[in-house]
């Protein structure tokens, strides 16, 4: 971990992350949302977007409605991928594992090094755009909720949710978006132990996220299979913005996200352990 | 090393390696580029696992009981890395606590050891080759170790380099630690080790003392540049402890003796019957050429023009070619 905060790149990551939400900011308050056309279908983002005119508080849900698919993955790429393989194209490896430090202890420090650079990667972003948000259009109460609008779940505002819950539904939503992010870490952690090749291990992370999302746009998949890819895992957080908090699904997604995290980190594991150095 | 063999596809770049290595004193570990010698070194640090065969590091192997088999052992394989982004120092503590954080008051004494305390907080990056390599032995004695493995400890270094680090490496040995100095320099390991072991093509081709090695050569001991060969040959064979033989081409021969006696009484006879001696050189053949008939069988003869590196001042690289004959 302390490696992690010595690179450059660590913080490059952290600060784009702090940095989307302000994007987003100055795209909507140049180009502010409009009210679609009565009667015909509200397109989920459209309508969080609309929801930005009465309170700032959407900001960070508007910037991980579009950067979920590829900026954020592609933040978390930049480590997870680089973090077993720069050892090996730095030849460190030779030098930390002739150490008392086994192999295992060593992988598993890299593991959390990892979670920990995603999930404050997910801190920087949301608080950044929790902030800026309340800047720019105040923290009013959020005019969301009322009936669930199919597998989204998101609804035109029969219902308001106060500002102080809005505040902690956020950190759901970071939270239920953080567990399919890091199984796709977990993915590109894998590709970095195998490959030893930082920029291949990347692109297969990206590769995997973006291939894992994109599924839920192809027409004719059943949602039976999607429920159980990180697919559905991905916009699982939506539902934290009904009426109630969709408990049921937040923890379906832990649930998938855990099964897809463990076989990559285990297969890792084990040739992490097996391997020769010859670096 | 217990009948270690190492298989890279194809090839098997360790071959069977049977080789003990006493405590104390630097022992050498020699052989061409390519003999096995860093594959050899990996399998010691438990880097490579072996296709066959063991290793034991004060009784433990690292293949089967993990990093604990390197409790005590410390070392390098070929260029020494480190996070090129931190300094030297910072470099030092990172691998403190991969070693359970017990030697961090040992980074300072250790920068001093190896003369790198003037450059600690600079990034490594910045450093040079030889700086480098002098992190490298920094790092491995940060470990208090008792063993310490070393892979061609002054590759890449100039001259100075080289002389500093060999000094260090026996002043280590001095106080009692056990080296095992990987090689390809013949001069370097008979400066600094007793006792060697010579590696070809994943073999061992000879293990034993310095002496031993020695004992080994054979041949003509002195080459004598005469005015007239035919005579010298023939008073050569007059003078009892002496045998002569003609060289190959110019008015030299070479002559073996049974003792420093003898070589005189040849060069008497020689000047009583009237023949000049324009150069008598004792031609004792160097360890290095030894070297190269172990490791690289008979297969090769002639004279070997570029190496420069030769053990003893007698020998002339340009006479490595008659000596093997
Ligand atoms: N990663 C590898 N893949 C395939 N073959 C390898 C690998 N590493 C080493 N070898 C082969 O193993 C043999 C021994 O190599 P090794 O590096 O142990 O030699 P060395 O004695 O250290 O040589 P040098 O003096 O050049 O450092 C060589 O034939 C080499 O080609
Ligand atoms: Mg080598």
């Amino acid at each position: 971990m302390r490696k992690l905060l010595a690179q450059r790149r660590t913080y490059l990551g952290w600060v784009a992350a702090t940095l989307i939400p302000a994007a987003f900011a100055i795209g909507l308050a140049i180009n502010p949302p409009k009210p679609p056309e009565p009667g015909g279908p509200v397109d989920p983002d459209v309508y969080i977007s609309l929801a930005y005119n009465s309170s700032g508080l959407v900001l960070p849900l508007i910037a991980l409605f579009f950067s979920s698919l590829v900026l954020v993955p592609l933040l978390c790429a930049l480590v997870a991928g680089d973090i077993v393989a720069a050892e090996d194209s730095n030849q460190t490896l030779k030098t930390v594992l002739a150490r008392s430090t086994s192999r295992w202890q060593l992988l598993r420090a890299k593991m959390l090094a990892t979670a920990t650079y995603v999930l404050v990667l997910l801190v920087c972003f949301g608080l950044s755009g929790t902030v800026i948000g309340v800047l720019a259009n105040g923290a009013e109460p959020v005019p969301l909720g009322g009936v669930p609008l199919g597998a989204t779940g998101f609804t035109l505002g029969a219902h308001e949710i106060g500002a102080g819950s809005m505040l902690g539904r956020l950190a759901i939503c970071l939270g239920a978006y953080a567990a399919p992010l890091l199984a796709v870490s977990a993915w590109g952690f894998l590709f970095s132990t195998l490959s030893r090749n930082s920029a291949a291990a990347i692109v297969g992370m990206l590769v995997f996220s973006f291939a894992n999302q994109i599924i839920a746009f192809l027409p004719n998949v059943p949602e039976s299979i999607t429920r159980w890819l990180l697919t559905d895992q991905f916009t699982a957080w939506e539902g934290v913005l009904g009426t109630t908090v969709d408990t049921g699904a937040l923890w379906h997604a832990l649930l998938v996200s855990t099964l897809f995290a463990v076989p990559p980190l285990a297969v890792s594991a084990w040739w992490f352990q097996r391997r020769d150095v010859l670096v | 090393m217990l009948g270690l063999r190492k298989e890279f596809g194809r090839i098997a770049a360790v071959d069977g390696i049977d080789l003990e290595v006493p405590a104390g004193g630097v022992f050498g570990y020699l052989g061409p580029n390519g003999a096995g010698k860093t594959t050899s070194l990996r399998m010691l640090l438990g880097l490579v696992r072996p296709t066959s065969g063991s290793v034991e590091l004060f009784g433990q192997d690292p293949a089967a009981v993990g990093v604990a088999a390197l409790d005590g052992v410390a070392g390098f394989v070929e260029n020494p890395a480190f996070y090129a982004y931190l300094s030297g120092r910072r470099n030092l503590h990172l691998l403190a606590d991969m070693d359970g954080g017990r030697h961090h008051d040992r980074v300072e004494p250790v920068l001093e050891i190896v003369e790198l305390d003037g450059r600690g907080d600079d990034k490594v990056g910045t450093y040079s080759q030889g700086m480098r390599q002098r992190l490298g032995l920094a790092a491995a004695l940060l470990r208090e170790p008792r063993l310490m493995l070393l892979d061609e400890p002054t590759n890449g270094l100039d001259p100075g380099g080289m002389r500093d680090m060999r000094r260090l490496v026996a002043t280590l040995a001095d106080e009692g630690l056990t080296v095992l100095l990987s090689s390809h320099l013949m001069n370097e390991v008979e400066q600094l080790c007793s006792r060697l072991a010579i590696v070809a093509r994943g073999r061992i081709r000879f293990s034993g003392t310095l002496e031993e090695l020695r004992a080994r050569q054979h041949g003509p001991d002195h080459l004598l540049r005469v005015t007239d060969v035919v005579g010298a040959l023939a008073v050569a064979g007059e003078v009892p402890g002496v045998r002569a033989e003609p060289t190959a081409g110019a008015a030299e021969i070479l002559v073996t003796v049974d003792g420093p006696g003898d070589a005189a009484r040849l060069t008497v006879a020689l000047g009583r019957a009237g023949i000049g001696l324009l150069a008598m050189l004792p031609a004792a053949p160097s360890l290095e050429e030894l070297f190269f008939d172990l490791t690289e069988g008979v297969e090769r003869r002639g004279p070997t023009p570029g190496r420069c590196a030769s053990s003893s001042p007698s020998a002339a690289p340009t006479w490595a070619g008659w000596r093997r004959r």
